[in-house]
């Protein structure tokens, strides 16, 4: 009886660790990759661990694109995205999911629609529409898409599960009272849908910290590029600078991973929260 | 209204405030070029290279805003073709553009590019010194639509030395018929039957539905909209290629090719000596060729039967382009006009480890005589060669090379003849060739 | 006379409810209309026409939707896209879903645990494409090393088109991450209490997760089926990496990875055929709003919300 409340205390932990090295890998590779020189990076068959520290690549990899530059760049779209994301799609789905209006349902599915028609047969024509509103060349077209783009249908979607999903009775009784929708939206359901705002804002982020197509396309001046453009200067035809490139994707992931971190944890304590009630 | 309205419609206002502030602000960037405030005219000159590569453009163009006060050039690099293609698509192209060869056919029939007629009728630029073959690249039925800025060529044969050597070889193929010989005697097996070494891999590092047929002086239309990817000849260049699958094996060759190394590492096959033979351009493995370096440099072998096909090579350069709507139409044309310039070209190619396109410019002896050009020393020469071609532009080019990069695989493979490959491409691209003609 | 006062303030009522949803939905009509419309009616007004991106769009009627009943390729592409659906959407989602419930046990160390299964979906294609490529390795890779040592066969992951498919779906394995974290939080979800009474009437740790976890995650569930379906069907990116980092041409081998958002793309900007490429994609929108009005429909009966009346 014993050994097997034992057992069932490690077994998680060893299932949980004989996955988790599995997820590790892509990272650790790339992580163990920065540190080899240039030779060692392709050895067949493939070698995991350098034969010496090496940390010319992180040296080559700041001095060959403005790394600082780039990223305060990704940083400023990337927030710039999430401060309107966070805003509007709870409203949206606030309105989709609490409020019962004629034609709900088939507008919902409308927006969704959206979401279906493939992004390389409407680029053009928006890249048109930001050309006719004189915003090229800034990171307007990049942060009004994130905001109102068809993205919108994803995130709307998601938080509006995460309304359904809260009792009826607890905004009944301040309906009830009197309290308007604006005020049961703001005071009750907002608060508790926390984790949820937090899942659309970390995605929100990633997605603007990773996107490379957008910034390509609007994006000209080389003042205004961001960190995955940056990454690509190091891929030249004929000649790939490997050792400086996978440090610099390194740089490029560490923020966020740091990032997911510390979200992860207030997600979760959000999560509580919502436990208690 | 009642009061939950009365709430909503504040944090409306706002956002809808926000937005309009949004619009309104910035509305100032947006226009690809626009006038300096001294007088002199910014065009903005777009080319898709990537980090440092753009260096030798950015280089010539510094010097051209220099020594001239009427037009400022911006370089704006990494603006890769697809990018071009939606600027230009979507109303807002740059005054000059530099891309790949091979965009220029689709892009003209299109109607995206300024045809040059008038410019060089204007200015009697001669058009002769540039070399035919990278100036046919720019052609589009007889009309130039842009002007190459440099040219890379595939005429050579790359050789390991040493690999060659320890087969008991002496001096490189000379012949195809040779190279197959050479093939067999370079190619190691272990005794489990794997491929440990091998002379030649023809479809190495891609297929290459150009380069073959060129080799065996085919052709894909007969300048009159009829398609002749189906001739003899193309059908030859797929069956000699087809051989070595037959000869040492598709799951073999496959199953070492992903073993071998990755190309342009340290452990790059032609310099490890695991593959013996490969085509060779002008600008690869510049640092590991000539004398006492790892890799021999050789003419392309020919056909046995056609001594005539010596020399023969495919060119593919860079081209550029004056965009059909761009709004500096004859400032891009001057930045151009003095790009093709000789001193210019010279420096380029010198920079950027490339062949100048101007016949001229070849036997000038900054070049030809400059140790730090030495590895192009004899593409310099092979430049010349009346045996040099390259795929013909049209609208359907992209369309046209990938149909024949799917038969070919196929015929590469054994699952249908060399002939019924090229015959199935020309059935397929014909009705297309005709309604474009 | 009463039933008809009832009545006007029955409509009255609707008549207010329908403004306040359409005054909370407001910034999605605002950015529909400014930002959404005009690109979406392009597109279907190209499916009409021949448009080469350049020259104006001239009307063919429905030539485009006719050349497509007669396009191998585009069904050859679209049953790689149902493949990749299939055996690979499908499957990632259950194997989500599993490693979420491994996450959601109360060990210690779980948010060191959570960031590392989340990590591959962070580092950037262009590093962990070349870690694929070296375990898919035909002759080298560490899978095939450990296939050949218990004498299974050894494929060629990267080069043979019968596995070149198989190969991106295990690829995906590692790309769960999202889908995971979504899962892990809808567990978090679920009220304790449920599980207390049913461990009270004895019920096994199956029939827990099967009548407490499962209706109770369903809403999660839903939305990641209409979501992955959604994206499936517009699978891109790994495609195109995967081809690109082993040295082939757009499509693999044979074309065996050449899906359906990748044919079009190629349409649209290889071959500049912007009015067939949209033809395409209306049909891929067709098909996708039926499976999902069908995935809608069914809805009702597995899909419970903590907040039903």
């Amino acid at each position: 009886m014993d050994q097997r409340s034992l057992g069932k205390r490690i077994a998680p932990h060893l299932i949980l660790i004989l996955f988790g090295l599995m997820f590790l890998a892509p990272f650790a590779w790339l992580l163990l990759t920065t540190f080899k020189s240039e030779e060692e990076i392709f050895v067949i068959p493939v070698q995991w661990f350098p034969s010496e520290l090496i940390w010319d690549n992180y040296l080559n990899a700041v001095s060959m694109i403005p790394f600082v530059q780039y990223t305060m760049n990704t940083v400023i779209i990337a927030l710039l995205s999430v401060a309107g994301v966070v805003v509007i799609s709870p409203l949206v789905a606030y309105g989709f999911s609490r409020i019962d209006f004629k034609g709900r349902n088939v507008l919902f599915i409308f927006m969704l629609s959206t979401l279906m028609l493939p992004m390389q047969v409407t680029m053009i024509p928006l890249y048109v529409m930001f050309n006719n509103l004189g915003m090229l060349d800034s990171y307007w077209p990049l942060v009004l898409s994130a905001w109102f783009g068809t993205g919108i249908a994803y995130n709307v979607f998601m938080i509006r599960q995460f309304f359904n999903g809260i009792p009826y009775e607890l905004t009944e009784s301040a309906r009830i009272d009197g309290a308007s929708e604006f005020r049961i939206y703001s005071q009750i359901v907002l608060p508790l849908a926390k984790p949820a705002l937090l899942t659309i804002g970390l995605f929100t982020f990633l997605n603007a910290w990773s996107d490379f197509q957008g910034p390509l396309i609007y994006l000209n001046n080389q003042d205004s590029w961001t960190l995955s453009i940056g990454l690509k200067q190091f891929i030249r035809e004929n000649s790939v600078a490997w050792g400086p490139l996978m440090a610099a994707a390194t740089l490029f992931t560490v923020p966020i991973i740091l990032m997911y971190f510390f979200v992860q944890k207030k997600f979760i304590e959000g999560i509580s929260i919502t436990g208690m009630k | 209204m009642n009061k939950s309205n009365k709430r909503a419609l504040p944090v409306l206002l706002i956002l809808t405030v926000i937005l309009t502030t949004v619009l309104s602000a910035c509305s100032t960037g947006g226009k690809a070029s626009s006038g300096t405030e001294d007088g002199k005219v910014e065009i903005q000159f777009w080319n898709s290279f990537a980090g440092d590569s753009s260096k030798p453009l950015e280089a010539a163009i510094a010097k051209y805003n220099e020594s001239q006060d009427k037009i400022f050039v911006k370089v704006l690099s990494n603006q890769d073709p697809q990018k071009q293609l939606t600027a230009i698509s979507g109303g807002n192209p740059p005054d000059l553009v530099l891309t790949q060869w091979n965009n220029i056919g689709p892009w003209s029939a299109a109607g995206a590019v300024k045809p040059l007629k008038e410019f060089i009728d204007k200015d009697g630029f001669d058009t002769a010194q540039i070399i035919p073959a990278a100036l046919d690249r720019m052609k589009v039925k007889d009309d130039i639509y842009g002007f190459p800025i440099s040219m890379s060529m595939a005429n050579k044969l790359f050789y390991n030395k040493q690999a060659l050597e320890a087969a008991g070889l002496t001096a490189p193929p000379e012949t195809l018929e040779q190279m197959m010989d050479y093939a067999k005697k370079l190619t190691i097996k272990d005794d489990k039957g794997n491929i440990t070494q091998m002379g030649f891999i023809p479809d190495y590092p891609w297929i290459d539905n150009v380069f073959w047929p060129i080799i065996f002086n085919g052709s894909w239309d007969d300048g009159n909209g009829k398609l002749t990817a189906n001739q003899p000849a193309n059908v030859k260049s797929i069956e000699y290629q087809a051989r070595f699958y037959q000869e040492f094996g598709q799951e073999g060759i496959d199953k070492f090719k992903s073993g071998m190394g990755k190309m342009e590492t340290p452990q790059d096959p032609i310099l490890t000596g695991k593959l013996g033979m490969m085509i060779g351009w002008e600008n690869w493995y510049v640092d590991n060729r000539g004398e006492g370096k790892e890799i021999g440099v050789a003419p392309f072998p020919y056909p046995e039967a056609q001594p005539e096909l010596k020399n023969a090579g495919m060119v593919s350069p860079i081209a550029m382009f004056i965009p059909a709507k761009a709004k500096y139409q004859d400032e891009a044309w001057e930045v151009m006009k003095y790009l093709l310039s000789e001193d210019v070209q010279i420096d380029y190619s010198i920079e950027y480890g490339s062949i100048p396109v101007l016949l001229k410019a070849l036997d000038n002896p900054k070049l030809t005589e400059n140790e730090k050009t030495k590895p192009l020393w004899d593409y310099y020469e092979s430049a010349k060669s009346p045996n040099l071609k390259g795929f013909p532009n049209s609208i359907y080019i992209n369309e046209y090379l990938q149909a024949l990069n799917e038969e070919t695989e196929k015929a590469l493979k054994g699952q249908q003849s060399a002939q019924q490959a090229m015959d199935i491409v020309v059935e397929k691209m014909q009705p297309v060739a005709d309604k474009n003609k | 006379m009463s039933s008809l006062q009832a009545n006007t303030g029955i409509k009255s009522r609707e008549r207010k409810r329908l403004l306040i949803g359409l005054l909370f939905i407001s910034p999605w009509i605002f950015g529909f209309l400014v930002f959404q419309l005009y690109p979406i009616i392009m597109s279907l007004y190209y499916s009409f026409t021949e448009y080469n991106l350049f020259n104006a769009p001239e009307w063919v009627g429905l030539s485009n939707y006719m050349e497509m009943t007669k396009d191998a390729k585009m069904y050859q592409s679209l049953y790689n896209t149902i493949f990749i659906t299939i055996f690979g959407f499908f499957p990632q989602l259950i194997y989500a879903l599993g490693i979420a419930l491994l996450l959601n046990q109360s060990v210690k160390g779980l948010s060191i645990y959570r960031t590392i299964y989340f990590l591959p979906t962070l580092v950037p294609a262009v590093a962990s494409s070349l870690l694929w490529m070296w375990l898919l390795n035909a002759q080298y890779g560490l899978i095939n090393q450990a296939l050949g040592a218990i004498g299974l066969p050894e494929p060629n992951w990267l080069l043979d088109a019968n596995w070149t498919k198989p190969s991106l779906i295990f690829m995906g394995f590692w790309g769960t991450g999202t889908t995971t974290i979504m899962y892990l939080a809808a567990l978090q979800e679920v009220p304790k209490m449920y599980y207390e009474a049913a461990s009270i009437d004895g019920a096994s740790r199956w029939r827990k997760f099967w009548h407490i976890t499962l209706p109770a995650i369903s809403p999660m569930t839903f939305f990641l089926i209409i979501m992955g379906l959604i994206g499936s069907f517009q699978y891109f990116s790994q495609g195109y990496v995967f081809a690109d980092s082993s040295g082939q041409a757009i499509g693999g081998p044979s074309n065996s990875i050449l899906f359906y958002a990748i044919y079009l793309f190629q349409n649209a900007f290889v071959f500049l055929k912007m009015g067939y490429a949209s033809a395409m994609a209306w049909l891929l929108f067709v098909v996708v709003l039926i499976l999902t009005l069908v995935v809608f429909r069914s809805s009702g009966k597995w899909v419970f919300y903590g907040g039903d009346k």
